[in-house]
């Protein structure tokens, strides 16, 4: 009995052993199929946006030969990555970044500047990347540039508790994204009722249709909740976690989305490194709306409104005035 | 230490608990005198070197050195040996590259062996074991919504142990170790959420928390999809006029999962303790 124990775990210990550090090729045609394959079998957009992403390989791997030098290798790999045309995708090699630029073909006119110096009142108060004060005494506003520092937004809502505006604008235009669960959590800061506002799927396999079924996302109600009319500002530079906000909040009734169609970014993006150390980021799950439409090509307004050039160099922020207004 | 709070998109971990815990352990253990004839605490502390290949993030193995501590507890008799363990270890991957990362790893382990009367000095038992591994991404990943990868394991296994002690003084170790049935939670195949977290009605974190979830989550593993095989040998050396000894430890611990997407690590570790034997 003695001898088969020992003999059972020698086995199993030899068994768990049984590979070595197996180094991937590094050469420059195994590294684009890498780059492929890791796209193929985790993006998650193919379908949405019509990619042909079998081509991209036979283009991709007929672009290499003898000469091809690093920085060749990097403008194919980059080439493969901009094909997606997603803002989530991106390739790093620690020096550049090639990223698909979601405002290109827009005219994307705002100034924050204007809007602290013409329509706010003195009294307001910037922190961090965050802008927030009233406009009167009845409208209160916040810019937000990105989506980070939860903490930071509590201090938002205490300002805001104190002033006691009947309206918000909540203005998230040119930003970028960051903390998507800032998203969400601004959602229930303003509803009065838990809210389903959109739905998620993510990729659970290789292939191209793998997805999990999809899964509620539902705004449920904050203590500190303040459910005023609010105003959401966006415009084209409205990426990711911005344009999660305005999906979330596009059919709840004391809620508008004033501006011009957001960037889109509806995916969520997680990266992985190449053999040769590169990185690349690409999408693995989606968010839909609650009328289960993708978010990803841009989230429309509920009013439509842009700001020109001549508009910013007159000191003019119509969307910001229509904002007010509405 | 892992918190779960947006239902949507982020989870967000805060090593700092991990690190005061630590601290207060270490503190703990330095205050007190191993006690009782036939029990003992013991400390151990050294380096770790690792090579770890995790699919999701690269697809290249990637190391560094790191700390290891170790604290437990153990308790001999002329039939038994029963021995509680804490260890933690923290080690930077790939610093070199952009996308580095630091693997924090947590193990508890309960291991119970009984004397086998006809080979000296063996003991032979099981263990019972609960452990996280957490991947943090430090480089330039552009991860703020998924900062980190992680498995989480509880496992029981066997253990083996053969023990010679030389001119009453010097005692030589060795030991092996290795699950035969584990509980795997990992992330889902596209996401940091676990699987469960992503069926309908589901999802939102704030309402259910991570725990119920999380433990569904998981899958039933055996040896062949997740070993933690662990070898190590010691030698301990007497201090004078003391029961009181010290000792150089050399382990090698393996962890393998093909769990939704491959895992491996291979880690090396010398560490000097100390022991009242």
């Amino acid at each position: 009995m003695i001898r088969i124990c020992i003999f059972m775990m020698i086995l199993l210990a030899t068994y768990s052993c049984n590979d070595v550090l197996d180094v991937p090729s590094q050469s420059d045609e195994d590294i684009v199929l890498e780059l492929w394959n890791h796209i193929d079998r985790n993006y998650c957009f193919f379908e949405l946006k019509g990619i042909n992403w079998d081509s991209i390989k036979t283009a991709s791997l007929a672009r290499l030969n003898v000469s091809t030098s690093e920085s060749d290798l990097f403008e194919i790999c980059g080439d493969m990555v901009l094909a997606l045309e997603d803002g989530h995708a991106f390739l790093r090699n620690g020096q550049t970044n090639i990223v698909y630029d979601f405002k290109e073909g827009y005219d994307v006119h705002f100034d924050p500047i204007i809007v602290e110096k013409k329509y706010l009142n003195s009294s307001f108060q910037r922190e961090g990347i965050y802008t927030y004060g009233m406009i009167n005494d009845s409208i209160g506003y916040v810019y937000l540039y990105g989506f980070q520092n939860r903490e930071l937004f509590e201090n938002i809502k205490g300002y805001f508790k104190q002033r006691n505006p009947q309206k918000l604008i909540i203005d998230v235009r040119n930003n970028g994204g960051g903390d998507s669960a800032l998203s969400l959590e601004i959602v229930e800061y303003l509803i009065d009722e838990e809210t389903k506002v959109g739905y998620i799927s993510v990729k659970n396999g290789e292939e191209r249709d793998d997805f999990t079924e999809v899964a509620n996302v539902v705004a449920t109600l904050s203590s500190n909740n303040y459910p005023v009319k609010t105003n959401i500002l966006i415009n084209r530079g409205s990426y990711s976690a911005s344009s999660y906000l305005a999906g979330m909040v596009k059919y709840i009734d004391n809620i508008n989305v004033i501006g011009q169609i957001t960037g889109g970014g509806g995916g969520g993006g997680q990266s992985f490194e190449l053999p040769n150390g590169w990185v690349v980021r690409i999408p693995h799950h989606y968010f839909l709306d609650a009328k289960m439409n993708h978010i990803e090509l841009g989230v429309e307004p509920d009013v439509e409104i842009e700001n020109t050039e001549l508009d910013i160099m007159n000191q003019r922020d119509l969307m910001l005035e229509m904002a007010i207004e509405y | 230490m892992i918190k779960f709070d947006l239902d949507t998109y982020r989870l967000r971990f805060s090593l700092t608990p991990i690190k005061h815990g630590v601290t207060g352990l270490m503190l703990m253990i330095s205050a007190s005198v191993f006690s009782q004839s036939n029990k003992t605490m013991f400390f151990k502390a050294g380096f770790v070197q690792q090579s770890t290949f995790e699919n999701r993030l690269t697809s290249n193995y990637r190391g560094g050195v790191g700390l290891n501590l170790e604290l437990g507890f153990e308790k001999t008799s002329e039939k038994y040996v029963s021995r509680f363990s804490l260890d933690y270890s923290k080690a930077n991957q790939g610093k070199s590259y952009i996308s580095y990362s630091t693997i924090y790893k947590v193990d508890l382990k309960y291991e119970n062996l009984k004397r086998i009367h006809t080979i000296k000095g063996l003991y032979i038992g099981g263990y019972i074991d609960v452990g996280t591994m957490i991947n943090e991404k430090n480089g330039l990943w552009g991860s703020t919504n998924n900062p980190i990868s992680f498995t989480q394991w509880a496992s029981l296994g066997m253990v083996a142990q053969y023990s010679v002690k030389f001119k009453n003084d010097y005692l030589w170790n060795m030991s092996l170790s290795t699950p035969i049935v584990s509980y795997i939670i990992r992330p889902s195949y596209g996401s940091v959420w676990p699987d469960k977290f992503l069926e309908p009605q589901n999802f939102n974190l704030y309402e259910r928390g991570i725990v119920t979830a999380g433990l569904k989550s998981g899958n039933v593993a055996l040896f062949n999809n997740f070993s933690n095989t662990i070898i190590k040998t010691s030698m301990y050396f007497p201090f004078k006029n003391s029961q009181w000894h010290y000792g150089l430890e050399y382990s090698f611990n393996r962890i393998h999962t093909n769990e939704i997407k491959p895992l491996k690590q291979f880690a090396n570790t010398i560490s000097i303790s100390f022991k009242r034997l």
